[in-house]
Order: C-alpha cells, then sequence, then structure tokens
C-alpha cells in the first residue's frame, strides 16, 4: 500500500505553524518548568544534606572539644599522680567544693575532712606549689584559709638569698614578704619558698613571686610585694599533707636549677 | 505546741533553710559557673527583707543566729559579722521608718543602698578592730552592688510569697506595737 503524502496542504500551513509555535511554547515552558522544579528538588535535597552535615560536624565539634578536655584532664591528673608519687610527703587529694563568702577573705572549701584524717593547721599544696592551710576542719569538708588571705601568716624564705622573713596575705593583691633585712639583695622574679620554720609546710615548696621591692628610709626592713605561684580563683584540686616526712624541696629546687644551668652551660660552649 | 507556735516555729525553719540555701548558692554553685563575676550578696538582700517586713526584737536576735550561720561559710570572724549585720539592720530600720513606698524599684533601691552603707561600715570596723584591715575592693564591690539591684526583686517576690504562707497576722500584729505598711506586708 502506497503510503500517504506527508506535506501539509498550502491552506493547512499557517494553522500548521501555530500548531508548531504553539507546541514549542509549550515544550519551552515545560522544559522550563522540568528545569525549575529539578533545581527546587535539588535545593531541598542539597538543603537536607547541609543541615545534617552541619548536624554532624557540629556532634564531632562537641566530641572532638570533649576529647581534647579530656586529654587536658588526663594531662593534669597525670600531673597530680606524678607528683604524688615522686615524693616522701603522705598526701590526701581533695577538690575544691566552694569558695568564701565575703569578697573581704580569700578562703576555699575541700571535700576532705577529719573523718578522712584532716587535722588542724594542715598544709595544702598543689603541684604548683603552697596554697594555704586547713584553719577549720570539719567532718566531711574543711575549710582552708590561703596565703592571699589577711589573716594568713606563712613562714618563708627567698630560694636566692635564704633569707628568712614572714609572708602575709593581702587580699586578692597577693601578700608581702615582711621582716627581710633591708641590705638583702631581693629583686622583681625572685622565688619565694616555704620557710619550714612554722611546722606547717614542707620547706622549698613554692610560695610566690617577687613583684615589687620598697625600701623604706625610716624602716630596718624591706617591704616586698609578692604574687602567688597558685592563683586561687583557679583551684581545682589540691593535696592536704598528712605527713611531710622531712621532705626538703629547697634542696630539690637548688639542685634541679644547677643542673639546668650546668646544661645551659654546656650547650654555650658547644 | 500550738497551731499558731508550730505555725512560726516553721516560718523560722524555713528561712534558716533559705539562708542555708543562698549561702551554698554564692560560695559553691555561683563561683564554678560564673566564676569572672563576684556573686551577688543575696544574703544581705536576705537581711533587708526579714528587717523591714519583720518585727525588732526577734528579728534582731534572728539576725545574730544568722550572723554566726554566715561564720560557717566563711573565715569571717563573729565579731566582724555581727557588727556588719548590725549596721546593716540599723540602715534598713531607718529607711523601714522613713518610707512608704510598695514599689519593688524601692526595694532594689533599699537593697543596694543598705549594701553600700553595710560596705562603709564594715571597711570602718575592720580598720578599726582589725590589725590587718580589709582593702576597698571597689571594683568587685560596685559589681555586687549592681548584681544585687537586678536581683533583688524576683528575690523579693519569692521571700513574699514564703512570708505570706506562714504569716500570722495574730502574731506579728500583737508583737508589733506601731504598725506601718511594711509591718503588714506591703512594700
Amino acid at each position: 500500500m502506497e503510503q500517504k503524502r506527508s506535506e501539509t496542504k498550502w491552506f493547512a500551513q499557517p494553522l500548521s505553524f501555530a500548531a508548531e509555535t504553539v507546541q514549542m511554547f509549550f515544550s519551552g515552558i515545560s522544559q522550563g518548568v522540568r528545569g525549575t522544579t529539578g533545581e527546587y528538588l535539588n535545593l531541598l535535597n542539597i538543603k537536607a544534606d547541609n543541615k545534617q552535615l552541619k548536624q554532624e560536624l557540629s556532634e564531632l565539634k562537641t566530641r572532638l572539644q570533649a576529647f581534647n578536655e579530656n586529654q587536658n584532664e588526663l594531662e593534669r591528673l597525670k600531673n597530680l599522680l606524678d607528683f604524688q608519687k615522686n615524693t616522701k610527703m603522705d598526701l590526701i587529694p581533695a577538690q575544691v567544693i566552694g569558695r568564701d563568702m565575703v569578697p573581704d577573705h580569700n578562703t576555699i572549701t575541700i571535700n576532705k575532712g577529719t573523718y578522712h584524717g584532716l587535722k588542724n593547721l594542715q598544709a595544702v599544696l598543689t603541684v604548683s606549689g603552697a596554697v594555704g592551710y586547713i584553719f577549720r576542719p570539719e567532718k566531711f569538708t574543711s575549710h582552708v584559709m590561703l596565703m592571699t588571705d589577711r589573716y594568713s601568716v606563712v613562714d618563708a624564705l627567698i630560694q636566692k638569698t635564704r633569707s628568712h622573713g614572714i609572708v602575709e596575705g593581702q587580699g586578692k593583691n597577693g601578700g608581702v614578704l615582711q621582716y627581710v633585712d633591708r641590705t638583702e639583695d631581693v629583686k622583681p622574679g625572685d622565688l619565694i619558698v616555704t620557710g619550714g620554720l612554722d611546722n606547717i609546710f614542707p620547706k622549698g615548696f613554692p610560695l610566690g613571686v617577687v613583684t615589687d621591692v620598697e625600701r623604706k628610709t625610716k624602716s630596718a626592713s624591706l617591704i616586698i610585694r609578692i604574687k602567688p605561684v597558685v592563683e586561687p580563683e583557679k583551684i581545682e584540686e589540691v593535696f592536704i599533707v598528712k605527713n611531710a616526712a622531712s621532705e626538703d624541696f629547697f634542696d630539690k629546687g637548688k639542685s634541679e636549677e644547677s643542673s639546668r644551668d650546668k646544661t645551659q652551660a654546656q650547650t654555650e660552649v658547644k | 505546741m500550738s497551731k499558731k507556735n508550730l505555725k512560726l516555729f516553721l516560718k523560722y525553719l524555713s528561712f534558716t533553710a533559705i539562708f542555708y540555701l543562698i549561702c551554698g548558692f554564692q560560695t559553691s554553685f555561683w563561683p564554678e559557673i560564673i566564676p569572672f563575676l563576684p556573686a551577688p550578696a543575696l544574703w544581705i538582700i536576705f537581711i533587708v527583707f526579714i528587717s523591714l517586713r519583720w518585727p525588732t526584737t526577734p528579728t534582731l536576735f534572728y539576725i545574730y543566729f544568722l550572723g554566726f550561720i554566715m561564720t560557717l561559710f566563711s573565715s569571717i570572724p563573729l565579731k566582724m559579722s555581727w557588727l556588719g549585720l548590725i549596721c546593716l539592720y540599723g540602715i534598713s530600720w531607718i529607711f523601714k521608718k522613713r518610707f512608704n513606698s510598695s514599689s519593688l524599684f524601692t526595694f532594689a533601691v533599699t537593697c543596694s543602698v543598705s549594701y553600700l552603707f553595710y560596705v562603709v561600715c564594715f571597711y570602718l570596723i575592720s580598720m578599726w578592730l582589725e590589725p590587718r584591715p580589709t582593702s576597698a575592693l571597689f571594683l568587685d564591690r560596685t559589681l555586687e552592688m549592681g548584681l544585687i539591684f537586678l536581683v533583688s526583686a524576683p528575690f523579693y517576690v519569692f521571700l513574699n510569697k514564703v512570708d505570706t504562707y506562714f504569716k500570722d497576722t495574730e502574731i506579728w500584729s500583737a508583737q508589733n506595737i506601731q504598725s506601718n505598711s511594711f509591718d503588714q506586708g506591703e512594700f
């Protein structure tokens, strides 16, 4: 059978052209709609993916932060454990659970008391230095007077010159080392350590750093302002010295310093 | 024990418990959460409230008792605590006798001014009695005063609820010779 001719008749051509135009128009629209819908759907998917990824990222960041915190905590506890292991002293660890109620005093409350073997006037230390001493032990907690408290008095000596003095607390400003002879060679930056004469602290434990030295004309002693080595606001864990076992940190500190100087001198020579 | 006396006893017990909570919050909670700001002296607001609302004689003795409780949370000596609180009570008493106001704003101002007066008195007493007196601590005290002003209004609402719950008008009116708006619970 012969196929019919597909050519449009002359009278139908304008109509056919109109039909073509209409078809092309709608095809264009539908392509646009399809494209837009596709993009919109893609956008929705991207949005959902973005939300999910953001959530995952936030979770990962939190976990990373927790890991970092754990790492820091681990380091800190390792230091505490090492400190406890490497000393002859009988130490009891404790946590700080409270601060003083009024700003005129500087004391902390720890979570150990007479039940744990604590007594009045026992030294309280951290890994970095001396903090204070127990002044009011209760059954399960104790109040510790920080060396920065106005009522605190600690026997101390200047590590460099070995001259004795008394550190009196001055509140948040730190403390003042009193009754040091005015002829002593003391400079800002010198380390003040515990003297050991008060039978509270072991000898030679870091107490503070000299910030200012005042020589008054009509006074036989210097007024030495010191800043504590341990910042009172940042104390979290402490050790209470149950038995100092005649531990002397002064000679330990001196020998460490001299070995450091030796190593430095050797490096310079090389 | 009669019902009235039991109510009175429970009132003192409740307020003592609230005072303990305040002191614990100030010493153990706030320094851990917001260490860079000094804790608001809620105990000042507490003392001012009971000084304004309660009758004179039992309040004085109760304040002595609260002063003793304060020493359990601080190394402040008892004599300094009592002397400071007496000064605080004194300024609150002056406010009570001189001002008639029922607004929370006035209470907030009263608390802040009372705190300022307490700080000045404490400083002078410390210079007089202590071998190593306290320092001015200007920044800390200014911040505390601001925090007291902000916190006093909501704290007043809470204390007022507790006080009203235990209120027995017969007892209080018998103990109060002069009635004024503060004693009747209107501030």
